[in-house]
């Protein structure tokens, strides 16, 4: 499998690199172990993986100003929080509903928010978190901060009558706004080919008087990296939204709950071959960007992390039966 | 039975019994009104300016239909009533003794046309069902309870009674000769039943055991040093009872005034819950009427009750001769838990006594 | 000019922080909102037709001429779009009004209105404010039929995160407004179609401001209570003098101002004194408002004060007809509100 810009001279410093390395090995570790408590009973509601994705969700945010630009996120939002660089232990707490977690345990695994750090926080309403994206766009737009949004979705959210509805508004009022589409071609277990009567929903562009833009191999995390400086810049210049997408392919079910009885087990195979970490550690070892040594350490730390936080959100305290209503209102 | 929260919270706090409160609400619905107004008789349904109108002008309002909402009487209806003077007259609260005759020998009440939408009489506020030859009527509230005193006094006491005659020449002079003097002071007329009342109630205080009263259970006797006489008063629906508090510290024309005041009351529906209670004798007047004796039920806790019967023209022998005298017999029912024979005839020969020889009474 | 501070100018000062003017709802709402955007530039108007249109009812008149288009925006006829922006905007540092026009539209809204902002701080464990208010021309009597007439306050009252404000008189619409502007919550305000030319006397102090979830007795009485907000005050005023005028009723009127978060206290207070009480909305009665005011009276210390059932009186469970004598049959008039009123009073 050709790296499609294993050629290239990137003058992207080293640093960089090893952060979004370590970045997609934080993701694949987290939600493999989240994967396995749900089963271990540990975890107790909705989770959502992104085992799979990791490069595009990871290339996405690495383009940004992190903690100065903004991002929204939908139910399968582990990827984006962490890459954006969220505290694992909290993320942990939260997902296993302890009161040390990001939401104190009110929000769970779809409501992972980091205000402070710009994550507008993950949605468990498919598309609700457009409209939150265009209006924080509004306000940068309104208060000249010259920071962008993005806002993350996946391949069925476009079928939803918001993201038609968002979209003109943020053309019309040219929003500094990425409509960012992870399509990895199911919703739950339809295939977005019987969902769409075209072929890819970044054709739609046009219909709103907005670029559209395509990675095709959403696994190739440099593809999906320079593609986003490209649009960050043009979005930031103020030339208004974009629409982008890119293909990649979950390994893990909808949900915990998911049989997986709508796809075969060769197709997953098949995708598990395109694995986006191994990649990206072939092209780092082959372009001489990392050490071997280097790529290692990174694997350990990554786990021993995971295990930190599984240690910490376990020994955290539940939540009071008072803090249920507690934040209802703001004073 | 029907009842709101807040009838229920005052009656439990007054000690009022639900089941003898008729309901002036839907359905017969028990409202605050009816445990407040709670008097042994049914509340006029009346509009709050309608009553306050009624009030201005003196007018009794009872059997009076109105033009409301369940012949609820309204400002309107009172205004017309007011501005007719035929019925203006016969609505007008007159003086106690005309009161008790008219409204005995009319009889019902009499329909006003201009107050009645409907057909239905206007007989008293509850309403009646007639099948031709019958009339059947739900028993009225203030019956109710007569029917349980009553009931709980004839069998929950022994009595016996004791019938004397009295000869009342000295009595009736002393009125004829009193009339002028007390009506000049007191703007009332005295009657028979003024000077029985005082000659009962200085002979009480002698007898202590007549001016007694027993508990329900029948464990304690409560000997006053104080008469409260109460004086049963006939209306047509039913029997009440006002107390004369203090009597035995009132002067006649005092007590005239006192009387009088509390039976005008009696009719027109004004008397408060405690001039109804805590008599420690009563009598019971039919002299009135043509009844040669008659004997009384004991108004509980009394432990008795004097009956006065009408006076009558009767040849009694007098030094061997035969004359002509007005005689009136009085009965005194005594509650034999308490009284034996020997003390209801001792209080009897002092109250015959003192009647016989009423100048007596004053000393 | 003389820029001293003269005992003349105190005096204007002073003057004008209690000076009223008779005005209508309608200029109650652009002098609330326009003070409330002067004082902070963080406030701005969105919606369909808020520009040079003035507003679908003329609630921002000459706004867009003072503010200008970034501050009073013009949307396209996305509900979905505006509400999800609003919210947006409110979570990133502005202060959004929604311009909603007919309240029936607000139903395009829910999502982002009851899924996104009642629920983002609590889920986001205490973090974050949505600081918006979504203005609603609700209720009939303007021959606007089925779609164009419906008062949906009651659904939102259910949502907590949310507050509910529905005001009755000019004066409250203006300081009430101002204070959902304030309100660093997701607020649904309430104008009522039929009322924006109603007038009345109205503070021109700017800082005049009334508290959100507190009733206000209008009139007080002692034979009967009515609890009511909203378009129906008014004719339960008028009901209330009319019968003490013919009958000598007393009637104490409580106005409810705020739906939620409910003035438990005043209305308890009020059935407690008089015994009596009847409710009346002009919102549907089945799962109205006003039940879940009667539920809170029935289980509160009032219940054993109660002389009488709990009534209420509200506007027919019927489609708005489009026909205005069949339309105006269908709420609460003045003659209804009477006549229940005195059913309470002669204990029906």
């Amino acid at each position: 499998m050709a790296n499609k810009n294993s050629g290239k001279k990137m003058n992207i410093p080293k640093e960089k690199l090893l952060e979004m390395h370590r970045a997609m090995l934080d993701i694949r570790n987290f939600d493999n172990k989240v994967n396995r408590l749900v089963k271990k009973g540990v975890v107790p509601g909705m989770t959502h993986f992104s085992v799979g994705e990791e490069a595009a969700n990871v290339g996405a945010i690495a383009a940004i100003e992190r903690g100065s630009d903004l991002i929204t996120s939908n139910h399968r939002g582990h990827g984006q929080s962490i890459a954006l660089g969220i505290d694992l232990n909290a993320m942990m707490a939260e997902i296993m509903g302890k009161a040390t977690g990001t939401c104190k345990g009110k929000g769970g695994s779809m409501h992972i928010a980091d205000l402070d750090g710009g994550n507008l926080g993950a949605n468990g309403i498919v598309g609700g978190g457009m409209g939150m994206a265009i209006g924080a766009a509004l306000t940068q737009k309104m208060k000249n901060t010259g920071k962008i949004v993005v806002c993350f979705f996946g391949d069925g959210a476009v079928n939803e009558g918001t993201f038609h509805e968002t979209l003109n508004l943020a053309s019309v009022w040219k929003l500094p706004v990425i409509f960012y589409s992870i399509n990895n071609m199911y919703g739950i277990s339809t295939p977005i080919k019987d969902m769409i009567n075209i072929d890819y929903n970044y054709q739609r562009a046009s219909s709103y008087g907005v670029p559209g833009h395509f990675i095709e191999d959403g696994n190739d995390l440099m593809a999906v990296y320079t593609k986003f400086e490209e649009i960050v810049k043009y979005v930031r210049e103020g030339n208004g939204p974009v629409l982008v997408e890119s293909i990649t392919y979950r390994w893990l079910g909808h949900s915990t709950s998911d049989p997986g009885k709508y796809r075969t087990k060769q197709e997953v195979d098949e995708w598990k071959k395109k694995d986006p970490i191994a990649r990206f550690r072939d092209y780092l070892l082959k372009n001489n960007l990392a050490s071997g040594e280097e790529i290692a350490k990174q694997e350990a730390a990554s786990e021993e992390a995971v295990e930190e936080s599984v240690k910490f959100a376990l020994s955290s305290p539940e939540p009071t039966l008072e803090s249920a209503f507690e934040d209802i209102y703001a004073p | 039975m029907r009842a709101t929260p807040a009838a229920r919270t005052l009656a439990k706090r007054l000690g009022v019994d639900l089941f003898h409160v008729t309901g002036t609400g839907y359905k017969g619905r028990i409202h605050k009104d009816d445990i407040a107004g709670f008097n042994y008789e049914e509340k006029t349904h009346i509009s709050p300016l309608a009553q306050r109108i009624a009030d201005e002008h003196n007018v009794d309002l009872r059997g009076v239909t109105g033009s409301g909402y369940g012949n609820k009487i309204m400002k309107d209806d009172v205004v017309k009533l007011l501005s007719d003077p035929a019925l203006k007259d016969r609505f007008t609260l007159s003086d106690f003794g005309d009161r008790m005759l008219t409204s005995f020998a009319a009889g019902s009440k009499p329909a006003s046309e201009s107050t009645r939408k409907d057909q239905a009489s206007p007989q008293t506020v509850s309403q009646t069902a007639s099948t031709g030859d019958t009339e059947t009527v739900p028993m009225p509230q203030m019956r109710k309870i007569i029917a349980k005193r009553m009931t709980e006094s004839y069998f929950g006491a022994p009595t016996f009674i004791q019938t004397w005659e009295v000869d009342m020449t000295e009595l009736l002079a002393l009125r004829k000769r009193l009339m002028e003097p007390i009506k000049e002071k007191t703007g009332k007329k005295l009657t028979v039943t003024d000077l029985i009342s005082m000659a009962v109630v200085k002979t009480l205080t002698k007898h202590k055991y007549i001016n007694a009263s027993l508990n329900k259970e029948g464990t304690e006797i409560t000997f006053h040093n104080y008469v409260n006489l109460g004086m049963a008063v006939g209306l047509d629906e039913g029997l009440l009872v006002p107390v004369v508090k203090g009597a035995d510290k009132m002067s006649l024309s005092e007590f005239v005034v006192a009387l009088k005041d509390l039976t005008e009351r009696t009719f027109s529906k004004k008397l408060l819950p405690d001039e109804q209670a805590g008599s420690t004798f009563t009598i019971s007047n039919l002299g009135m009427y043509a009844v040669d004796e008659f004997t009384a039920i004991i108004n509980q806790p009394n432990v008795a009750i004097l009956s006065v019967a009408s006076t009558k023209e009767k040849v009694v022998p007098q030094n061997g001769e035969l004359v002509v005298r007005p005689i009136m017999k009085i009965s005194l029912t005594c509650d034999h838990r308490v009284i034996d024979g020997l003390t209801g005839a001792r209080f009897m020969t002092d109250l015959k006594a003192a009647m016989e020889d009423p100048l007596t009474i004053f000393i | 000019m003389d820029k001293r501070l003269t005992a003349k100018k105190i005096n204007r000062f002073n003057q004008m922080k209690t000076e009223t003017k008779l005005m209508s709802v309608r200029d109650a709402i652009i002098m609330a909102m326009s003070e409330e955007m002067r004082r902070d530039e963080n406030v701005f108007l969105m919606g369909e037709d808020v520009g040079v249109f003035g507003g679908d009812f003329g609630t921002s008149v000459g706004m867009l001429e003072e503010f200008g288009k970034e501050r009073v925006r013009d949307t396209p006829i996305s509900e979905n779009a505006i509400s999800g922006a609003a919210i947006g905007a409110a979570m990133t540092g502005m202060r959004p009004i929604v311009d909603v026009t007919f309240m029936d539209f607000i139903v395009y809204m829910m999502d982002n209105i009851v899924n996104q902002a009642a629920k983002t701080r609590y889920m986001f464990g205490g973090k974050g404010q949505i600081p918006v208010v979504f203005r609603a021309a609700a209720g009939g009597g303007v021959g606007s039929a089925a779609q164009h007439s419906q008062s949906l306050e009651a659904w939102f009252t259910h949502i907590p995160g949310l507050k509910v404000i529905a005001p009755g008189t000019p004066a409250d619409v203006k300081g009430l407004l101002k204070a959902a502007i304030r309100d660093n919550n997701p607020v649904i305000f309430l104008e009522y179609k039929a009322q924006y030319n109603m007038k009345g006397e109205v503070p021109l102090d700017p800082d005049f401001v009334l508290p959100i979830g507190k009733a206000e007795i209008k009139k007080e009485g002692k034979d009967v209570t009515v609890v009511t907000y909203g378009r129906m005050l008014e004719r339960v005023m008028k009901a209330a003098e009319e019968v003490k005028e013919a009958e000598g009723v007393e009637v104490e009127v409580v106005d409810l101002r705020t739906l939620s978060p409910l003035d438990k206290d005043t209305v308890i207070e009020s059935v407690k004194k008089t015994g009596k009480v009847l409710l009346v909305n002009d919102a549907h009665k089945t799962g109205g408002f006003i039940g879940e005011v009667a539920a809170t009276i029935a289980e509160s210390d009032a219940f054993d004060y109660l002389d009488g059932r709990i009534l209420r009186l509200a506007g027919e469970d019927v489609p708005i007809p489009y026909n205005q004598a069949l339309e105006t049959a269908m709420i609460p008039s003045v003659d209804r509100i009477k006549k229940y009123i005195l059913r309470l009073v002669n204990n029906r």
